[in-house]
């Protein structure tokens, strides 16, 4: 099929991987190491946040530090800086990897990276201070989301560059997932940032923009850049085919149509129609649970993703059946007695929770564990991966506690909701209380991900003067010293 | 992949491929299918994609069957412009004794709905007689700027208040009583005789 | 698919397929929605203060805990007969023995037989004896039947019965105005709980039609949790939020639902006290104390508190600064937020969500 598009100007030569890994370093390892630092922030704020459940009187003097403006900071910092971060990182890396073309124009990305970077930490100072647009999921400041869309429109403009530079060769589905997610986040962004903060549109016309807005960001951007990462290292690391080209594209324009549908709760106030439109798109959204899961399942036949001894692979096996298992979720909202049992509940957040951490988070970490390394020329490792396997199991462990106990206990909730029940306040808490297991075990891999970061840059960029390379000086010194 | 656990294999595999198999032409039926019924099924319940229509309801039909009817609707009008007379009629229709007569069970109200037409249009003066008690006041040409429909809305809602139960009040009949004052060709404050004259039959 | 420029052409355009369905469509119809209520009144927008509460409710974040929408349930009915027809045989089996077996509908259709001998026996040319005896016969059958509520029994039976008559009927012979709403007001439920439409509407037929009595349906809030136990008074719709700057509807109900806060709490101290700190009096709560709205000081020896103190109410009635030893008055904030919580109220219907009845149905259902 690729002949067919032959032009006159004969192919650009493929560039070698050292040559494009080289032409990402500075970069991509700016991005990766960016998202390590707001991992931490985004779980640690979170995590001061959820404590204010257990001590209401917690911090309660401070009125930067409400339950409402933790929560919408610890999402932020999740969303724009843990996820935007690694995630437009690896679409550099990857867009480059698969044309086989070094990164173009690196000094924009740079550029780019501090606006971006800039424009989080905007994000942040505003809602501390007080200003977001009041939409659960899209907490933005005008001024926040203009440094991110510029910031974004750099990196964008790298990476379509570097897609362009060279046509003559079939594009892998990845890349149409990376492209997808460079054009939603500026579309979905940019509404937003339209209709709710800029010129807000009236009262009432905000809640379905709200809805599209917070629903895209999650199923489309994050979904798009989360899934080009498996579909891109599952069958990398396993040096097998990708089981069928068809079954990707159908998956991927579904979930671009359905994305910003899905989801609506039953009992918004919203017309009926809106309602049962989306309820339709949820129901919808099995034709991309099944796309994705079978070619992935055709693709892996016989590969235990979770018990290989590749870590890559091990983190991308999990993200894969945390994005089913949401997948399902949002499946499971045609149901309209099942969404209204549970709409009101902490299970909305625990299955976004469950989402962001255990479907994105961990197949960006198992993509900076490849990748990172790869970006230093010579004999380079993580200075101590022993660790970096705790980032994977910890999050997991998170990830699958706060699923199940958010699910569990917000069942209940759920029902004292429709029962009138008295103890429908200790039901509420419930969830939320043993979630925060979950956000401590997220603190700890994210702290163990900046920590493995940190002493990587650290062991490559300082040489032997690096701390690790003294520590292990140190240690052969006492071991002498010792064996005296 | 054989890989120790310190030391990252920096071999790898090329760039992958997508393969050519194709989706079964069974599981495309099915999907359409599945579509199909989706498509059915919001084409049943879209409640013709009005924007009135809020869940419980189901359909534009359902929400006007449930909405007040226009017999409620000019008696709720009616109410809010009784604001303009209840600081002598009193919020009970009562009046006050000896200077206002009241409203409640009063064949002024109860009568041909044009005679009230025309007091609310032109005010009242002079001495009367309601329920067997006299008053000599004035009542203000309160409805001179209110339109038929405002006028028949506030006579509703006096004539089916404080258990006076009687039928409501068309702008028609609004609009006959200002003809009937045209006719007569009388202007400024009525009195019971002036009434009488013009047409508008005053109890005793 | 390997043209690289369709990917972005495609991309786009699937894209705004959900932006015109979920984004265009419902906000240009949320926008055309009026403010007009057809009934002469309209939705207003919110006082100053008020405006200026939802920036301090939005600031701190309450949305994350509070909910302001309610959601819609189900309309139930339930049948109340205002007046029996004259068949009593054929009223007794569309109704059924369970509700014919009532003293009320007995007693009722005594009344109705005694004011007919009474019509009989005071007509021209009656038999003076026969319809005598007759009369004595259908009074003692009325007496037999021994019921506390006579007097509904008269109200639906539709006949009218005074003087001493009356009183030989054990009712009172001058009625009170509350007996005279009692008989005006009489209801008598033939439904069990609330029943759906479809369960009713055969029996709402014959009891019309056949039976010719007069009912009413009643419509009540059935299967609706948020209106039967949350406080609100229907389901929440677009043109709840036409006025709102940001549009606030929550996601979790970790606090109670706003969606009628100022309809329930009217109370402008007790919600002070509550947003101040909600665990003073020794409430059970979660909320945090949002102390850092309120103006403290320490209170001087012997001083009175001042009128517009924050206070809870001791158990023995008198009321004692909410934070004791000190005096608490709201600030500018705390007003606005407690103007823009009592602006939430959701007790007034509109044409498209009229207020079901919330009441405990006439023949509980067992286990309710």
């Amino acid at each position: 099929m690729s002949e067919e598009g032959t032009h006159n100007a004969p192919p650009a030569p493929e560039a070698n991987p050292e040559e494009i890994n080289a032409s990402c370093r500075g970069p991509v390892l700016f991005l990766f190491f960016s998202a390590a630092l707001w991992a931490v922030q985004a779980t640690g704020v979170g995590l001061l946040g959820s404590l204010k459940m257990h001590v209401p009187g917690f911090l309660a003097d401070f009125s930067h530090l409400t339950y409402g403006r933790l929560q919408a900071n610890s999402w932020v910092a999740f969303l724009y800086g843990f996820a935007g971060n690694a995630g437009l990182g690896l679409t550099l890396w990857m867009l480059s990897r698969l044309r086989g073309m070094p990164l173009a124009r690196p000094g924009f990305v740079l550029a780019g990276a501090f606006l971006w970077n800039a424009g989080a930490t905007a994000a942040m100072v505003g809602i501390t201070m007080g200003d977001q647009p009041g939409v659960a999921g899209y907490e933005l400041p005008a001024y926040a989301s203009r440094l991110l869309l510029i910031g974004q429109a750099f990196i964008a403009f790298s990476a379509i560059i570097t897609y362009f530079s060279r046509r003559h060769q079939q594009l892998y589905p990845s890349s149409w997932f990376l492209i997808a997610g460079l054009v939603a986040f500026p579309w979905i962004v940019g509404t937003a940032h339209w209709l709710l903060v800029e010129t807000p549109v009236r009262g009432a016309a905000q809640i379905p923009v709200a809805h599209w807005a917070v629903t895209s960001l999650q199923q489309i951007w994050l979904g798009c850049m989360g899934l080009a990462a498996i579909l891109y290292f599952i069958p990398k690391i396993t040096g097998r085919q990708l089981y069928s080209r068809q079954w990707a594209a159908f998956g991927f324009w579904m979930l671009l149509i359905l994305g910003g549908w899905v989801n609506l709760n039953s009992g918004s106030p919203l017309p009926v129609w809106s309602i049962k439109l989306s309820q339709y798109a949820s129901g919808l959204f099995i034709f991309v649970l099944i796309a994705i899961g079978w070619n992935l399942r055709q693709t892996a036949k016989g590969v235990p993703l979770l018990g290989s001894n590749d870590l890559t692979l091990q983190c991308m096996g999990f993200a894969l059946g945390a994005w089913l298992i949401t997948a399902l979720f949002t499946f499971g909202n045609v149901y309209s007695d099942w969404n209204s049992l549970l709409q009101f509940t902490y299970a909305g957040t625990a299955v976004r929770q469950f989402f962001a951490w255990g479907f994105f988070a961990m197949a960006m970490f198992g993509a900076v564990y490849y990748v990172a390394p790869r970006l230093f020329i010579g004999e380079v490792d993580w200075a101590c991966s022993g660790t970096y396997k705790w980032i994977f199991r910890l999050t997991a462990i998170g990830a699958v506690v706060i699923l199940l106990a958010g699910l569990g206990m917000s069942y209940l909730h759920g029902h004292a909701l429709q029962a009138g029940s008295a103890e429908v306040l200790k039901k509420a808490l419930m969830p939320m209380r043993i979630a925060f297991l979950g956000e401590i075990l997220f603190f700890m891999s994210s702290l163990i991900f900046l920590g493995s970061m940190a002493c990587l840059l650290f062991r490559n960029c300082c040489g032997e003067y690096s701390p690790m390379a003294l520590i292990r000086k140190c240690r052969a010194a006492k071991a002498e010293g010792g064996a005296e | 992949m054989e890989e120790k656990h310190s030391n990252l294999n920096l071999q790898e595999h090329g760039e992958p491929a997508a393969g050519n198999s194709q989706m079964p032409v069974s599981i495309m039926v099915v999907l359409t299918l599945l579509g199909y019924i989706g498509c059915y099924k919001v084409d049943e319940l879209n409640a013709n994609f009005a924007a009135n229509v809020h869940a419980p309801f189901g359909s534009p039909a359902e929400v006007a069957s449930l909405a007040p009817s226009e017999a409620e609707l000019i008696f709720g009008k009616g109410k809010q412009i009784y604001a303009n007379c209840q600081g002598c009629h009193q919020p009970n229709g009562g009046g006050t004794p000896g200077q206002i007569p009241p409203l409640v069970n009063s064949s002024w109200v109860k009568g041909d709905p044009k005679l009230a037409a025309a007091i609310v249009l032109n005010g009242l003066q002079g001495a009367i007689v309601v329920n067997g008690t006299s008053y000599n006041g004035a009542m203000t040409a309160v409805g001179a700027a209110w339109s038929d429909e405002e006028i028949a809305a506030v006579l509703t809602y006096i004539r089916q208040s404080w258990g006076n139960g009687e039928e409501l009040v068309t702008a028609e009949q609004v609009a006959e009583a200002r003809t009937m004052i045209k006719d007569s060709g009388h202007q400024g404050t009525w009195n019971k005789d002036s009434l009488d004259a013009a047409g508008f039959a005053t109890p005793e | 698919m390997n043209k690289s420029p369709w990917i972005f052409l495609g991309v786009l355009f699937a894209l705004s397929l959900s932006w015109w369905g979920m984004v265009f469509g419902p906000a240009s119809q949320a926008n055309a929605a009026k403010a007009d209520l057809g009934d002469g009144t309209s939705l207003h927008p919110r006082s100053g203060l008020a405006q200026q509460g939802e920036q301090i409710y939005r600031e701190n974040g309450c949305y994350y805990c509070h909910t302001r929408m309610a959601t819609g349930g189900t309309f139930g009915y339930e049948i109340q007969i205002t007046q029996l027809g004259a068949d009593k045989a054929l009223t007794r089996e569309i109704i059924g023995e369970e509700y014919a077996g009532n003293k009320i509908f007995e007693k009722a259709y005594a009344f109705q037989a005694v004011a007919a001998a009474q019509d009989a026996a005071t007509a021209e040319g009656a038999d003076v004896e026969a319809t005598k005896a007759t009369l004595e016969q259908a009074k003692a059958f009325a007496n037999s039947i021994e019921t506390e509520d006579s007097l509904i029994a008269l109200g639906i039976s539709g006949v009218t019965i005074e003087g001493d008559l009356a009183g030989e009927l054990g009712l009172p012979i001058e009625m009170s105005d509350a007996d005279k709403s009692t008989v005006a007001d009489a209801t008598f439920a033939v439904s069990k709980g609330i029943e759906q439409w479809d369960e009713i509407k055969d029996r709402v037929r014959a009891l019309k039609d056949r039976a010719g009595a007069q009912f009413k349906l009643l419509p009540v809030a059935d299967d609706w949790p948020d209106v039967v136990y949350w406080g609100a008074r229907r389901q929440s719709v677009t043109r709840d939020f036409l006025h709102d700057v940001h549009a606030m509807p929550g996601v979790m109900r970790v606090g109670p639902d706003l969606s009628n806060v100022g309809g329930r709490q009217l109370d402008l101290n007790a919600l002070y006290a509550k947003i101040y700190n909600s665990q003073a009096g020794g409430k059970s709560s979660h909320m945090p104390p949002y102390k850092y709205l309120f103006n403290v000081r320490s209170a001087k020896e012997g001083e009175e508190l001042p009128t517009n103190a924050v206070t809870v109410s001791t158990g023995d009635g008198f009321k004692q600064s909410v934070e004791p030893d000190f005096v608490v008055t709201p600030t500018y904030k705390s007003r606005a937020l407690a103007a823009y919580l009592q602006s939430l109220r959701n007790d007034r219907g509109l044409p498209e969500a009229p207020l079901p009845a919330v009441r405990k149905t006439s023949n509980p259902e067992e286990g309710e």
